[in-house]
C-alpha cells in the first residue's frame, strides 16, 4: 500500500511538472495551430465555408488551422464554451447572427450573452428567398401574396429552425404583405428540402445556398436582399416589388471575450484577404453565400442595430 | 462496367485496404460513430480526385459499420448505433464460447446486406427515392409509432416494464432544444444539455458499463475459460463453417433484412439506428422459436448485421438522386462533393455519371473486402479480449468508452452521462427492465416528437378545426397505421398460437 | 428477494415527476409531446406498482451480489469521470487504471504494480497522442494534465 502511495506521489509531481512547462507564454501571434470551432454539424454551411477557408487562413497566418465541431443547441452548446476558452487567440469560433442575438433572448439560460462573444469579423451572408416547387401554379409573388390572402392560415413554408432567420424572416414577410403564412421548422435546411420536393407544404422560406443546389426542382419568387443577386439575375427582389424585406443568416468569426485587440485585428485582416481571394470568393458566389465583411468595430454597431431590430420583432411576435 | 474497372485500379484497392482496417478500427471503438469516422476522412478527400474520394469514403463508411459489431458481440456495446441489436444475441453466442462463430456469420451476412443495397443503390435508385420523398410529417410519425411496436419484441419478460422502458427513452429524449418552437427543455441548469442527450452515452451506460462492473465481480476468472472456447476445441475450419451455415440457413430471414435494411435507409433521418432493430424483430416474429432469440440465437445477428449494411447504401440513395443526404454521414458527403465542386442531384447522373456509377459499385467492392479484412480482424479482437486478463480489460474498456463517449461531440458532459446511464441501466436491468426498449425510445423520439409536432402545423394550416385529421388521411400513413396495430397486436396473437401448439 | 415491481414502479414515477417538476412556460408546440409522455409514464408506473401487489415478480436481490471488488471499481470510475475535468484526463486516466489494476489483482506486489502502472501509462499515452496528434479530439485539461 505504501509503495503505491509513493509511486502514486512521484507520478503527480512528474506531471505537474510537464504541466508548468507547457503553459510557458508565447511570443508572437500565430505561433501554433489555431483551432476552428464550429457549432454545427458537419457538412452543414457552416462546416463547407470554413472548409472552403481552410487552405487560405493556413497561408495568411502562416499556421495549421484546425477545425472541431461542438455541436448542440443550435450553436449554443459550442457559443456557451467559447466564452470560458482561453483568450490568446487560438480559438476561434463560427457563430451566426440571428442565433447569436436572438437565443439569448428568447431562452432562459443559454449559457452565455450576446455581449460576452467578441466579435472579429462578418464575412458571409446567406440571404433568405422564397420558393415554391418548380410545378407549382404559382409564378410570380404576386400570385403568391394573392393565395395566401385567399387561403390565409392554409399556406405552410418549412424552413430551418425556430426563431432562426427563416423562421424571424417569414413573421416579417408576413407583417409586411399583410398575409398569413405557417411557418413549420425544421431541423435544418437538409431537412427541409425534402418537405417541399415531397409536397409536404406549399413553400420554402429557406437560403440562397439551399436554392442553388436545388435550382432544377425550386423556383423563386423573390429574394430578401437590397439588390438581385449576380448568381440568378431573374429573381427579383422582395423590396424592389415593394416589400422591404432584407433578411438573411449571417457567419462570422468570434472570440473569447478578453482576447487581446490586436490579435482580433490581426485574424480580421486574414479573414478579410480570403474574402477578397478571387478562388474563394467564385466557389462561395457559386454556392449561394454573399459574402460580405464587417470588421471588429463595424460589427459591434451591426450587432446592435441587429439585436433592436430583433429584440422589436421578438416582442411583436411574444404579443401574438 | 467501365465502373466496375475504374474501381478496381490498384491505386483504388490500395487506399481501400489501407482504410477499411482504420474504419474498422474506428467502429469498434464504442462511441466512435461511422459518421465521425467519415468526417475526419472527409479533409483528406479534397486532395484528392472526386472517384478517389468517393471510393475512400465507401471504404471507411463500410468498414465502420462493420467494426461497430465487434464490441457488440464481445463486450455487448454497440460499437455503432447500427449495431445495436447485434449485442442482443451475440453476446450470448460470445458467453457460450461461440464468439468466432458469431463473427463469421456476420461476415456472410454482411455481404448479403452489402450485394442486396448495391443493387438497389444501382437500380432502383430513382423509383425509391421517390418513394421516401412521400414520406412527410405525419408518416414519419407513423414510422416511429411502428417502430415503438417493436418493444414488445426487446422486452424480454415484461411487456408492462418494457413499454415502460420505451416511454422513458421517450421522455429522455425530449430533453435539449425542442423541434418547433425552440423551448428549451429540462436542462436542469446544464448549458450543455441544450444539444440534447447524446445516443451514444445512454447506449455505452446500458449496454456496456453494467457488464464491465459485472466482470469486476470475479476479477480472476478470466473473459472466457479456455475449455469453453468453441473455436479451439472444433478447429477454424468448423467454426467457419458454422457461420456460413448460420448466415444461409434462413434465406428468407437474410433477404428480407436486407431489403428492410435498404428501405429504411432511403428515408431522410431515419436511417440506420432503427433499421437493425426492425430486422431483428421481424427475424424474432417470423421465426418458429422466437423465445431462443436474446439467448444466442444465430438468426439475430444475421437479421441484425445484413439490414445495417443495407442501410449503408440506402443512405446514399436521397443523396444521389435528389441531393438530400439521408443520414448523417450522407450529409458529411455532402459537404465534401459540394468542395469538390461536384453538385448533389439529378446532374450526378447526367453531368458525372461515370463518378457516380464508380461510387455506387465501390460500395459492393468495398464491403466485399471489408468481409475479407473482417474475418481477420474478429478474429484478431476475440484473440485480444481473451488474452487480456480481467483486471487490465475492465480499465482498459472503461478507458476507451470514456474516450469514446467524449469524443462524440466533445462534450464532457456525455462522458458524465454515460456513468450514470451506466449506473441506472444497471439497477434498471435487475429490476427487469431491459435496455433495448429505452434505448428505441431514446432513438424514435425525435422522430416521432418532429413528426407530430410538423404534422399538427400542416393539418392545422389545411383545417384548423380538425388540425389531427392528416395524421389518418393520408394513403401512406394508412398503410403504416394498418402495419403497426398489426405489429402491436402481434404478441397476443403469438402468445395464442404458442399455446394452441403446447 | 426483491419485489423488483414495486421499486421499478417507483422509479418510473420518480422520473415522472422529475420531469414535470421540470415543466415551465413551454411553447403550445414545446410542451405537446412531452406532456403526454410524462403522463403516461406516470400511469405506467402506478400500474407497475399496483401489479406488484397483486402479482408481484420477485427476482434475487442484485444488490447482495455486489462484492468489494465491483464496489471498488464503481467507486473508482465515478472518481476517473469526476475528477477528470479538474486534475486533467491524462494524470487522473492513469491513476485510475493502475488503482483498478491493483485493486483487481490476485497478486500484489512491487512487480506487479510496475507493470500495472506501465500499462496504464503506455495506454493513455496512445491514446492521448493518436486522439490529439491525428483526430484533433483534444481532452480536458485540468490542474495538472
Amino acid at each position: 500500500m505504501r509503495r503505491f502511495v509513493l509511486g502514486l506521489i512521484t507520478i503527480i509531481m512528474a506531471f505537474v511538472g510537464l504541466g508548468l512547462l507547457g503553459g510557458m507564454a508565447d511570443a508572437a501571434y500565430p505561433e501554433r495551430p489555431i483551432t476552428y470551432v464550429i457549432a454545427f454539424n458537419p457538412g452543414g454551411e457552416s462546416d463547407i465555408t470554413a472548409r472552403a477557408q481552410q487552405p487560405y487562413l493556413e497561408k495568411i497566418l502562416g499556421t495549421q488551422i484546425i477545425i472541431t465541431y461542438k455541436i448542440g443547441g443550435g450553436g449554443a452548446v459550442g457559443w456557451s464554451e467559447i466564452v470560458r476558452a482561453k483568450p490568446d487567440g487560438y480559438t476561434i469560433c463560427g457563430h451566426n447572427i440571428p442565433h447569436i442575438i436572438v437565443q439569448p433572448l428568447q431562452r432562459k439560460d443559454t449559457g452565455y450573452k450576446t455581449s460576452d462573444l467578441k466579435t472579429v469579423c462578418w464575412f458571409q451572408a446567406t440571404p433568405n428567398i422564397l420558393v415554391v416547387p418548380v410545378n407549382s401554379p404559382i409564378k410570380t409573388l404576386k400570385d403568391f401574396v394573392k393565395y395566401a390572402k385567399d387561403h390565409p392560415g392554409q399556406v405552410t413554408l418549412g424552413g430551418s429552425g425556430s426563431y432562426s432567420a427563416n423562421h424571424l424572416g417569414t413573421v416579417e414577410f408576413n407583417e409586411l404583405a399583410g398575409i398569413n403564412t405557417v411557418y413549420i421548422p425544421f431541423t435544418g435546411s437538409g431537412d427541409a428540402v425534402p418537405a417541399l420536393l415531397g409536397g409536404h407544404v406549399s413553400g420554402l422560406m429557406t437560403y440562397t445556398s439551399m436554392y442553388i443546389s436545388y435550382k432544377d426542382q425550386m423556383r423563386a419568387l423573390a429574394v430578401a436582399t437590397d439588390e438581385r443577386l449576380p448568381l440568378f439575375p431573374d429573381v427579383p427582389t422582395f423590396k424592389e416589388l415593394g416589400y422591404n424585406y432584407v433578411e438573411g443568416a449571417y457567419r462570422g468569426i468570434c472570440v473569447p471575450p478578453k482576447t487581446p485587440d490586436e490579435i482580433v485585428n490581426k485574424l480580421a485582416d486574414a479573414f478579410r484577404q480570403v474574402n477578397e481571394t478571387p478562388q474563394f470568393k467564385e466557389m462561395m458566389e457559386k454556392m449561394g453565400f454573399q459574402l460580405v465583411f464587417y470588421g471588429p468595430e463595424e460589427s459591434k454597431k451591426f450587432i446592435e442595430e441587429r439585436a433592436e431590430y430583433y429584440k422589436d420583432l421578438m416582442d411583436k411576435l411574444a404579443i401574438k | 462496367m467501365q465502373a466496375f474497372i475504374n474501381v478496381l485500379s490498384v491505386k483504388n484497392l490500395l487506399a481501400m485496404v489501407l482504410l477499411i482496417p482504420l474504419g474498422m478500427m474506428a467502429g469498434a471503438l464504442p462511441g466512435f460513430t461511422a459518421t465521425m469516422a467519415v468526417s475526419i476522412l472527409v479533409p483528406f478527400t479534397f486532395v484528392m480526385n472526386p472517384v478517389m474520394g468517393l471510393i475512400c469514403v465507401s471504404a471507411v463508411y463500410c468498414s465502420a459499420i462493420y467494426g461497430g459489431a465487434f464490441p457488440a458481440i464481445l463486450i455487448n456495446t454497440p460499437g455503432t448505433p447500427s449495431s445495436i441489436a447485434t449485442c442482443f444475441d451475440g453476446y450470448p453466442m460470445a458467453q457460450q464460447g461461440r464468439a468466432q462463430e458469431a463473427l463469421f456469420t456476420i461476415a456472410f451476412a454482411s455481404l448479403v446486406g452489402g450485394f442486396i443495397g448495391t443493387v438497389g443503390l444501382i437500380a432502383f435508385s430513382l423509383p425509391l427515392a421517390k418513394v421516401a420523398l412521400k414520406f412527410g410529417p405525419p408518416e414519419y410519425f407513423w414510422v416511429s409509432i411502428f417502430g415503438l411496436t417493436i418493444i414488445a419484441g426487446l422486452s424480454g419478460d415484461s411487456l408492462l416494464k418494457g413499454v415502460a422502458g420505451g416511454v422513458l427513452g421517450l421522455l429522455i429524449s425530449t430533453i435539449g432544444i425542442a423541434p418547433v418552437g425552440g423551448d428549451v427543455r429540462f436542462t436542469f441548469g446544464i448549458s450543455s444539455f441544450q444539444g440534447g442527450i447524446e445516443l451514444i452515452s445512454v447506449l455505452i451506460g446500458f449496454f456496456c458499463i453494467p457488464e464491465v462492473f459485472k466482470m469486476a465481480r470475479d476479477p480472476l476468472s478470466s473473459y472466457l475459460k479456455e475449455t469453453q472456447d468453441m473455436a479451439k476445441k472444433e478447429g477454424y475450419r468448423s467454426v467457419i463453417l458454422k457461420g456460413f451455415r448460420n448466415a444461409f440457413a434462413d434465406i428468407t430471414n437474410l433477404i428480407r433484412s436486407s431489403v428492410i435494411g435498404l428501405f429504411v435507409g432511403i428515408l431522410p433521418g431515419a436511417g440506420g439506428n432503427i433499421a437493425n432493430l426492425i430486422a431483428y424483430n421481424e427475424a424474432k416474429r417470423a421465426s418458429k422459436n422466437p423465445e431462443s432469440f436474446g439467448k444466442g440465437n444465430p438468426q439475430g445477428i444475421v437479421a441484425t448485421e445484413s439490414a445495417d449494411k443495407g442501410t449503408i447504401m440506402g443512405s446514399f440513395v436521397p443523396l444521389l438522386t435528389l441531393g438530400v443526404p439521408g443520414s448523417p454521414v450522407a450529409a458529411v458527403v455532402y459537404g465534401a462533393l459540394m468542395i469538390q465542386g461536384l453538385n448533389p442531384g439529378p446532374e450526378l447522373f447526367t453531368k458525372h455519371a461515370d463518378i457516380t456509377y464508380t461510387f455506387m459499385v465501390s460500395f459492393f467492392v468495398a464491403m466485399a473486402l471489408t468481409v475479407l479484412i473482417g474475418m481477420f480482424a474478429g478474429m484478431l479482437f476475440y484473440q485480444i479480449i481473451m488474452r487480456t486478463p480481467i483486471r487490465v480489460l475492465v480499465p482498459a474498456i472503461l478507458l476507451l468508452t470514456i474516450v469514446g463517449s467524449y469524443a462524440v461531440r466533445n462534450n464532457y458532459m456525455d462522458v458524465v452521462f454515460m456513468l450514470g446511464s451506466g449506473f441506472l441501466g444497471y439497477v434498471l436491468a435487475n429490476l427487469g427492465f431491459s435496455p433495448g426498449p429505452v434505448v428505441l425510445g431514446l432513438v424514435l423520439g425525435p422522430i416521432a416528437e418532429k413528426g407530430l409536432v410538423q404534422g399538427y402545423l400542416m393539418g392545422n394550416s389545411i383545417s384548423p378545426e380538425m388540425p389531427w385529421v392528416i395524421f389518418f388521411t393520408r394513403p401512406i400513413s394508412i398503410i403504416l397505421i394498418i402495419i403497426s396495430i398489426i405489429s402491436a397486436l402481434w404478441p397476443l396473437y403469438a402468445a395464442k398460437r404458442r399455446r394452441r401448439a403446447n | 428477494m426483491l419485489n423488483s415491481d414495486f421499486y421499478g414502479g417507483i422509479v418510473m414515477l420518480g422520473f415522472a415527476a422529475l420531469f414535470w417538476s421540470q415543466l415551465e412556460e413551454f411553447t403550445k408546440f414545446g410542451i405537446m409531446f412531452p406532456e403526454v409522455i410524462i403522463i403516461i409514464l406516470a400511469i405506467l408506473g402506478v400500474i407497475i406498482l399496483v401489479k406488484s401487489k397483486i402479482k408481484p415478480q420477485r427476482v434475487k436481490s442484485f444488490v447482495k451480489e455486489i462484492n468489494k471488488p465491483m464496489i471498488g471499481t464503481m467507486a473508482l470510475s465515478i472518481v476517473w469521470i469526476g475528477l477528470a475535468n479538474y486534475i486533467g484526463f491524462f494524470v487522473i486516466s492513469v491513476v485510475s487504471m493502475w488503482a483498478i489494476q491493483w485493486l483487481l489483482s490476485a497478486e500484489r506486489n512491487l512487480k506487479s504494480a510496475v507493470v500495472s502502472l506501465a500499462v496504464s501509462i503506455i495506454s493513455v499515452s496512445f491514446i492521448y497522442f493518436v486522439f490529439t496528434k491525428y483526430l484533433y479530439i483534444f481532452f480536458p485539461s485540468g490542474l495538472l494534465f
